[in-house]
């Protein structure tokens, strides 16, 4: 991993030696959203507005998916695997997130690297029809599991590509940790034991995020 | 998911019109490492600094099951008795396109490019025999878990940033050997019903070998 980062960091460094001179106006507004994260639903739009200096303020919101399970067997003879029944994305959340933004170099303001700071939490937390339809199905059709509101930090960094039409195009890596909580709501099990939660952190990105500065 | 498609066109399109700067390749040829996976590399210079390209890559995979003594005693797994083990159970095929955009750097043997993704990945289901083994009714309890494999269709889309090294090239023409690494961030989507793919992106690295003329 330590290598990959390497690699990147020493490609995208490099391209700075082939930018020629920008010569339009430093342009203050961004909105960008990633379209590699589109197709498996994680949509996300975000809004930066760019301080006098090379700070930025990034305010966004974005969907965010996980898998589910439901019981469709408790008989001890039949494979642990299909005991249970997976749900792709059966769990869906909006989250908000507010971040802080800087660019690295003033040589070319309209291109060159960022590393970003986002506090985030969770607006809203559903359940997927397909996810309700199996649960209805299951072997216990009153249990599902209920997210509680999330909280999350992320920390980014990336390089930002300004065409001379005003389209950017941003590349990024991210580090996001988030807090999750849940509460298994059923009759079998104790207040106690109802509730779960944990830290889920993982590296993410995307090197196809599109936007427009004005 | 169309509006997605739509919209990577467009921006493509227009990645198209903004490069300026000229090399003098015309065309490419190479043999690539991705992420576990052999295969190959072309591409096809529609501009001085713009190529059409596609790639694809193969790979097969073993595996294990453990049969017999699967009582759990506690937190912890008897051993099996029997282990038996499974070559080519499984392969799998990537095959991507895209455009890149080359940019020069102050060294001349030396590029620097970006590309936007899509690819589409087939990994077939397990062979007859493993299935029929994953069957057997004396089959330890680890492998129950982590034994279940399946057939596996997606598709991808992301970008990739990359570095090219002429390490060979003639001073009056286009063709030479090259060396090259990248980096690529893909998001994925299943295109089989209840077939989950990762939540996020994730990165890829690759490296390749090749000619170009």
């Amino acid at each position: 991993m330590k290598y990959c980062l390497l690699l990147f960091t020493f490609s995208l460094i490099s391209s700075l030696f082939a930018q020629e001179v920008e010569t339009s106006p430093v342009s203050r507004n961004e909105i960008f959203t990633d379209l590699s994260g589109a197709i498996s639903e994680n949509f996300r739009v975000d809004f930066s507005r760019k301080g006098k200096k090379k700070g930025a303020v990034v305010l966004g919101i974005r969907t965010r998916t996980a898998s589910a399970s439901v019981i469709i067997d408790t008989n001890q003879m039949v494979r642990f695997a299909d005991r249970s029944q997976s749900i792709p994305r059966g769990q869906k959340a909006l989250d908000i997130s507010i971040g802080v933004k800087s660019f690295i170099g003033n040589r070319q303001p309209q291109r060159g690297f960022w590393f970003q700071l986002t506090a985030l939490t969770s607006l809203a937390q559903w359940r997927s029809n397909a996810y309700k339809e199996a649960q209805a199905n299951s072997f216990f059709p009153d249990e599902f599991r209920e997210q509680l509101r999330t909280f999350g930090l992320e920390g980014d960094i990336g390089y930002r590509y300004v065409l001379d039409n005003g389209l950017s195009i941003n590349a990024f890596i991210s580090w996001t940790t988030l807090a999750l909580r849940a509460e298994l709501i059923s009759e079998r099990f104790t207040p106690g034991q109802r509730k779960s939660g944990g830290f889920d952190s993982a590296l993410s990105g995307s090197f196809l995020t599109i936007g427009y500065v004005w | 998911m169309r509006f997605t498609f739509l919209l990577a066109f467009c921006f493509t399109l227009s990645l198209l019109q903004a490069q300026t700067a000229a090399t003098s390749q015309r065309a490419s040829l190479g043999l690539q490492v991705a992420s576990g996976q052999f295969g190959g590399f072309g591409e096809i210079f529609i501009r001085p600094n713009i190529s059409a390209w596609g790639s694809f890559g193969f790979s097969q995979s073993d595996g294990q099951l453990g049969f017999g003594e699967d009582t759990i005693s506690g937190s912890s797994f008897f051993v099996p008795e029997e282990t038996l083990f499974f070559d080519e159970i499984q392969r799998e095929i990537i095959v991507r396109a895209g455009v890149r955009f080359y940019i020069p750097t102050i060294k001349e043997k030396w590029q620097i490019w970006y590309s936007p993704i899509l690819g589409y990945r087939n990994r077939t289901a397990p062979t007859e025999e493993y299935a029929q083994a994953f069957q057997r009714e004396d089959l330890h309890f680890l492998s129950e878990i982590t034994g279940r494999l399946r057939a596996e269709r997606e598709l991808q889309l992301g970008g990739e940033v990359g570095t090219r090294w002429m390490f060979w090239r003639k001073p009056e023409a286009s063709s030479g050997l090259y060396l090259e690494g990248s980096l690529s961030m893909l998001g994925k989507r299943s295109l089989l019903d209840n077939v989950s793919t990762e939540g996020r992106a994730n990165l890829g690295i690759r490296a390749a070998f090749g000619i170009s003329f």
